[in-house]
C-alpha cells in the first residue's frame, strides 16, 4: 500500500509541484485574489452585520462566489498558456500524467493558500476577541480549500477537451454558471413542480451532483443559524448532519477533485501537444 | 373579634391534639418488623406516616385508599416490576415523597403508571423519581394537587406505546413546579385541566411533545424550559393563558416548532424565548393574542402566523439572528406588528425618535416557497435565492404587502435575561 | 557503446488531424554521426514529424527505431534525446535559472554543457529575469541552452537559427558542427538553404505530409548544375510546376 502510494505520489510530481507553486507565488492574480478576500472579508466582519454569526453566512456566500469562478478560469489559462513548458518538460523522460498531477496540484496549493492567508487573516485581525462561531469559520476555509482543488482540476479538465482558448473560456463560463445558479434554479423548479412527491432522494442526491451545493449544505446545516434545515426533512438533516455528515461531504468533495483529474489525465496522455 | 381569637385558639389546640394522640409514624425496612410497604399500609390509620427506609421493595401494584404519608428515607427503590401501576390512589390527603418509583407495566389498553391518583383531592408528589414508567404521574379527575421536584425518566420508543410524564385528566387548581421530565411521549399533557400553575420545569428530549395541552383554560405557565423536543409546546381549544418567561429552544426537524399554537384565544405570551426552533412558534386559528417581549433568536422560521387568525399583536420583540422571520400562507394580513426590533431592517431613523422611518416588512419570497414546500430550505444561503427576491421585489406575486411593522424598533429591546434553572437533580 | 546501433529509422509513419493528412508514409534513416534536414513549405509535416518522434504528438500507424523498435507512449527512450522545439515556452514568472533548474532536475542527467552555453551566449545578464520579461531573441537563447546543455546522441532541432541574429546562427552551426564531431545524430527542420548545405549530410524535402526524395544537399546541386543548394531548390520547384 505504502509502496503503491510512493509510485503514484513520485518524485517527478513533488518537483513540478513545487516549481508551479513557486510560479504561481509569483503571479499578479494570485496576489489580487489574496488581497480581494482579504478586503471582503474584513468589510463583511466589520459591517455586515451586528453579529459575528451573521458574517458567516455572508463568508459562505463570498466563498462560493469568488473561489470556483477564479480557480476556473485562473486554472484554465494558466493551463493554456503554459502548454510550451509543458511539451518541453514532456520531451525529458518523465511521465505526462506526472506532469498533470503536479501542475493541478501546485496551481490549487498556490490557490489554496493565496485564499487562506488573505481571508485567514482578515478574520484574525477581526475577530480575534471572539470565538463564538470560530469552528463554522474554520470549516469554512477547509471548504473554500477544496472547493479549489475541486475547481482547478475542473479547469484543467475543460482545458484538456479544446486547443481554443475562446473555447475553453467558453466552457468555463458555462460549467461555472450551471453550478453556481443553474442546478440550484433547476432544484427549485423540480421541488416546486413536483412537490406532492416525496423528493428527499432526489434533493439528497442533486446537491450531492454539485459541488458548491454540496460545500454550501456542509457548511449551513453546521452554522449556528442552521434551524430552518430541519424542514428539509429527516433524511437529508442526517445525512449531513453531525460529524458523519462533514465527513460524508467532504468524501463527496474529494470525489469531485478526483474524477475530474483522473479523466483530464485520461485525455491528456492522448492530447497532441 | 374575640370570639374569633377564641375559635382560632380552639382549632389550634385540637389540630394539635389530634397529631400527638392519634397520628402515628411506621418505620419499615428489610431487617424491621414491617418489611412491606403494603403491610404498612394495612396497618396504618388515616393521618399516619409510613417511612420507607432504604431498600428494594417489589411488591407489585400498591394501593393507596386512606390519607396517608410515603416517605423514603436513603432513597428506597419501589418496584412495580413491569406489571400495572406502581402506585394506585383513591383518597384524599395523600403525600408521597423521597421515592424511586420505578418499572410500571406498558400495555396498550390501560395507561400504568408511577403513581396514578383518582377522584381524590390535595395530593403531594414531591421530590420522587420515576424511572421507567409508562405514565410518570397520572392524576385523573383530581383538585387540588402539588407536583414538585420530581425527577421522570421515561424510556419511550415508540409513541404508539408510549405515555406522558406529568399526565393530567380533568383536574383542576394543580401545581406543577420544577420537575424535570424526560423519555416520554409527551413531557407534560393536560386534557380539561383549568386553572392551573406550571412552573420552573424543564421537560426535555421527549418523543412527542414538551408540553401538550388542549380544552384547559385559565392556567398560568411560566419559567419552563422545553428543550430538544420534536415540538416544544403544542396548546390547543384553550383560552386566557399566561404564558410568561419560559424557554422554547432546539425543536428542529420537518413540522418541528417550538410552540405551536392551535385555536388559542386571548391569552398573553410575554418575554418568552424561543431559539434554534426550524419554527419558532406557529399560530393558526388563534385569535386576540398578545405577544410581548419576546425574543426570538436563531430560529428558521421566528414566527409563522396563518391568516385564519385574527387580531394578533406583536408588540417590541426581538427578531435576531433568524432565517426568516415571518412566514404566513396569505398575501391577506390579519396581524398587527408595531415596535418589534428586526436585525434584517436596513432602514434610518432621521427624526430621532428611536422607530425607523420606513416600515419593515418582514416577509421574504424565499420564505414563502419554503414555506410552502419545506424541502426547498435545502437551498437555504444559494445564491439563486437572492434572483428569487430580487423578482419578487420588481414583480410582487406572493408576499402580503400589508404585513409590516410600521415603526420597527432601531435599538433592540432591553428585556431582563431570564435564569429558569432552579432545579436542582 | 560502440556495438549498439543509433541509427535512427522511421518506418511508413502517418498521422491523421481528423481528415487532414498531416503524415503520410514517412520513412527515412539517419545514420550516427550524420546531420539530417528536413525541408519543406509550411504545413508539410515537418514539426509533426519531430514531435512524432518525441511523443508530443501520437502517430497512428508506422514505426520508430533507435536501439531497438521504440514506444513514443513511453519515456525511457527520452533519456538520450533532446529537442529544441521552435517557440521557446517556460514559466512566465520563474527566471530560466529555476526553469532550467526544473528540467535539470526531470531529467536528472549532468547538465555538462551548461556553464559554457551561459558564458558563451551572454545569458548571465538575464538568468535571474522572469522569463515573460525577457525579449525574442534571449528566449531563443535559453531555448538553445536547454537542448544543448545535456549531451545527448540525438537531438532534434526545429527551425534552430530561423529567429536568430547572425552571430548567435553561427554559433549554434558551430555546435551542430562539434556535434557531428562527437558521433552525435542530429535532425533538424529548416528553410535557410545556406545553411542545411552547411551542416547537413542529408535532406529530405516534404510536401503535404509526403517525402518528395531523399538525397545530400551537394548532390541535388549538382544534379540541377546550379551554383548553390538555393539555386537548386528554385530550380526544382520550377521544373516540378511545369
Amino acid at each position: 500500500m505504502l509502496l503503491n502510494l510512493k509510485n503514484i505520489f513520485n518524485n517527478t510530481i513533488i518537483k513540478v509541484l513545487q516549481f508551479e507553486f513557486y510560479e504561481n507565488l509569483r503571479n499578479k492574480w494570485v496576489f489580487y485574489y489574496s488581497g480581494l478576500f482579504f478586503i471582503l472579508t474584513y468589510l463583511i466582519i466589520r459591517f455586515g452585520g451586528a453579529q459575528p454569526l451573521q458574517a458567516s453566512g455572508s463568508l459562505l456566500s463570498l466563498v462560493i462566489l469568488l473561489v470556483p469562478i477564479f480557480s476556473l478560469i485562473f486554472g484554465s489559462v494558466s493551463f493554456i498558456e503554459t502548454l510550451g513548458f509543458m511539451e518541453l518538460m514532456a520531451a525529458q523522460p518523465v511521465k505526462r500524467s506526472s506532469i498533470y498531477i503536479g501542475k493541478c496540484l501546485g496551481l490549487s496549493i498556490s490557490l489554496s493558500m493565496s485564499f487562506l492567508l488573505g481571508m485567514g487573516l482578515a478574520i484574525i485581525l477581526s475577530l480575534s476577541h471572539s470565538d463564538k462561531g470560530l469552528g463554522t469559520i474554520i470549516m469554512l476555509l477547509v471548504l473554500g480549500v477544496m472547493l479549489s482543488f475541486v475547481f482547478v482540476s475542473f479547469a484543467f479538465l475543460l482545458a484538456n477537451l479544446s486547443n481554443k482558448k475562446e473555447i475553453v473560456l467558453g466552457l468555463v463560463l458555462t460549467i461555472w454558471f450551471y453550478f453556481f445558479i443553474l442546478h440550484d434554479l433547476i432544484m427549485f423548479g423540480v421541488v416546486v413542480s413536483f412537490g406532492d412527491y416525496p423528493l428527499e432522494w432526489l434533493i439528497l442526491t442533486m446537491s450531492a451532483l454539485n459541488p458548491i451545493d454540496l460545500s454550501r449544505v456542509i457548511i449551513t446545516l453546521h452554522m449556528d443559524l442552521s434551524s430552518l434545515m430541519g424542514a428539509s426533512g429527516a433524511l437529508i438533516y442526517n445525512f449531513f448532519g453531525g460529524a458523519k455528515g462533514i465527513v460524508l461531504g467532504m468524501s463527496m468533495l474529494c470525489l469531485w477533485f478526483t474524477a475530474p483529474l483522473l479523466i483530464g489525465i485520461k485525455i491528456f496522455n492522448k492530447r497532441n501537444l | 373579634m374575640l370570639l374569633d381569637y377564641i375559635k382560632i385558639l380552639l382549632l389550634v389546640i385540637i389540630s394539635i391534639g389530634t397529631v400527638c394522640v392519634k397520628s402515628k409514624t411506621l418505620s419499615i425496612c428489610k431487617s424491621c418488623k414491617i418489611k412491606q410497604i403494603k403491610t404498612a399500609i394495612k396497618l396504618s390509620r388515616s393521618g399516619d406516616t409510613i417511612i420507607i427506609n432504604k431498600g428494594f421493595y417489589s411488591e407489585g401494584l400498591i394501593t393507596i385508599d386512606k390519607p396517608i404519608s410515603l416517605i423514603g428515607k436513603n432513597n428506597p427503590v419501589v418496584d412495580g416490576g413491569n406489571q400495572g401501576h406502581v402506585f394506585y390512589i383513591r383518597s384524599n390527603n395523600v403525600n408521597i415523597k423521597n421515592l424511586t418509583i420505578q418499572n410500571s407495566g406498558m400495555s396498550y389498553v390501560s395507561d400504568f403508571s408511577g403513581i396514578r391518583i383518582e377522584q381524590s383531592k390535595n395530593c403531594i408528589f414531591k421530590n420522587n423519581k420515576l424511572i421507567n414508567t409508562t405514565y410518570a404521574i397520572y392524576l385523573s379527575k383530581v383538585q387540588g394537587c402539588i407536583i414538585e421536584g420530581n425527577r421522570i425518566i421515561g424510556s419511550a420508543k415508540k409513541e404508539s406505546s408510549a405515555g406522558n410524564g406529568v399526565h393530567l385528566f380533568y383536574s383542576n387548581a394543580i401545581k406543577v413546579k420544577n420537575n424535570n421530565i424526560q423519555g416520554h411521549r409527551d413531557g407534560l399533557y393536560f386534557e380539561f385541566a383549568e386553572d392551573s400553575f406550571i412552573t420552573y420545569n424543564n421537560s426535555h428530549n421527549n418523543l412527542r411533545f414538551g408540553m401538550h395541552f388542549m380544552f384547559s383554560h385559565n392556567n398560568t405557565f411560566n419559567y419552563n424550559i422545553f428543550s430538544d423536543n420534536p415540538t416544544g409546546v403544542a396548546i390547543m381549544y384553550s383560552r386566557n393563558l399566561k404564558v410568561h418567561k419560559n424557554i422554547f429552544q432546539r425543536s428542529q426537524g420537518n413540522s418541528s416548532y417550538g410552540f405551536l399554537i392551535k385555536e388559542i384565544t386571548d391569552s398573553q405570551f410575554i418575554e418568552n424565548i424561543f431559539t434554534q426552533n426550524t419554527w419558532g412558534i406557529f399560530l393558526n386559528a388563534s385569535n386576540r393574542n398578545l405577544f410581548k417581549k419576546n425574543t426570538f433568536q436563531l430560529n428558521g422560521w421566528a414566527a409563522e402566523v396563518y391568516s385564519n387568525s385574527y387580531d394578533n399583536k406583536f408588540i417590541e420583540n426581538n427578531f435576531l439572528l433568524n432565517n426568516f422571520d415571518v412566514a404566513t400562507n396569505s398575501r391577506r394580513n390579519t396581524s398587527q406588528f408595531s415596535s418589534n426590533y428586526w436585525d434584517k431592517y436596513k432602514g434610518y431613523d432621521l427624526n430621532y425618535d428611536k422607530k425607523g422611518d420606513i416600515p419593515y416588512r418582514p416577509v421574504s419570497i424565499f420564505s414563502f416557497w419554503v414555506s410552502n414546500f419545506p424541502e426547498l430550505a435545502i437551498l437555504l444561503n444559494s445564491p439563486m435565492t437572492s434572483f428569487l427576491e430580487v423578482a419578487e421585489h420588481f414583480f410582487p406575486a406572493f408576499t402580503p404587502g400589508e404585513l409590516k411593522d410600521t415603526s420597527p424598533s432601531m435599538l433592540v429591546i432591553k428585556i431582563k435575561p431570564l435564569n429558569n434553572n432552579i432545579n436542582k437533580f | 557503446m560502440s556495438n549498439t546501433n543509433n541509427t535512427l529509422k522511421i518506418n511508413h509513419l502517418s498521422k491523421k488531424f481528423g481528415k487532414t493528412i498531416v503524415l503520410q508514409d514517412v520513412s527515412l534513416s539517419v545514420s550516427q554521426g550524420s546531420t539530417y534536414a528536413l525541408l519543406g513549405p509550411n504545413g508539410s509535416g515537418k514539426t509533426t514529424l519531430l514531435k512524432s518522434l518525441m511523443g508530443s504528438i501520437f502517430y497512428d500507424t508506422g514505426s520508430v527505431y533507435f536501439n531497438g523498435k521504440v514506444n513514443t507512449n513511453a519515456t525511457d527512450y527520452k533519456k538520450d534525446i533532446t529537442y529544441m522545439p521552435q517557440i521557446p515556452g517556460l514559466l512566465p514568472n520563474l527566471s530560466p535559472k529555476e526553469s532550467i533548474g526544473l528540467l535539470i532536475n526531470l531529467r536528472q542527467k549532468e547538465p555538462v554543457f551548461k556553464q559554457q552555453l551561459i558564458d558563451d551566449l551572454g545569458i548571465k545578464t538575464f538568468w535571474n529575469r522572469p522569463f515573460s520579461k525577457l525579449s525574442g531573441g534571449m528566449k531563443q537563447k535559453i531555448n538553445i541552452l536547454q537542448c544543448f546543455m545535456f549531451e545527448s546522441n540525438i537531438i532534434f532541432l526545429d527551425e534552430p537559427t530561423s529567429s536568430l541574429d547572425p552571430q548567435v546562427a553561427s554559433y549554434v552551426k558551430k555546435w551542430i558542427k562539434k556535434l557531428k564531431e562527437n558521433n552525435k545524430t542530429i535532425l533538424f527542420t529548416s528553410h535557410i538553404m545556406s545553411e542545411v548545405e552547411d551542416i547537413a549530410d542529408k535532406m529530405a524535402l516534404l510536401n503535404d505530409g509526403k517525402i518528395l526524395f531523399e538525397v545530400s544537399p551537394k548532390e541535388f546541386t549538382k544534379k540541377y548544375q546550379a551554383k548553390n543548394l538555393e539555386e537548386a531548390m528554385v530550380k526544382y520547384w520550377s521544373s516540378d510546376v511545369t
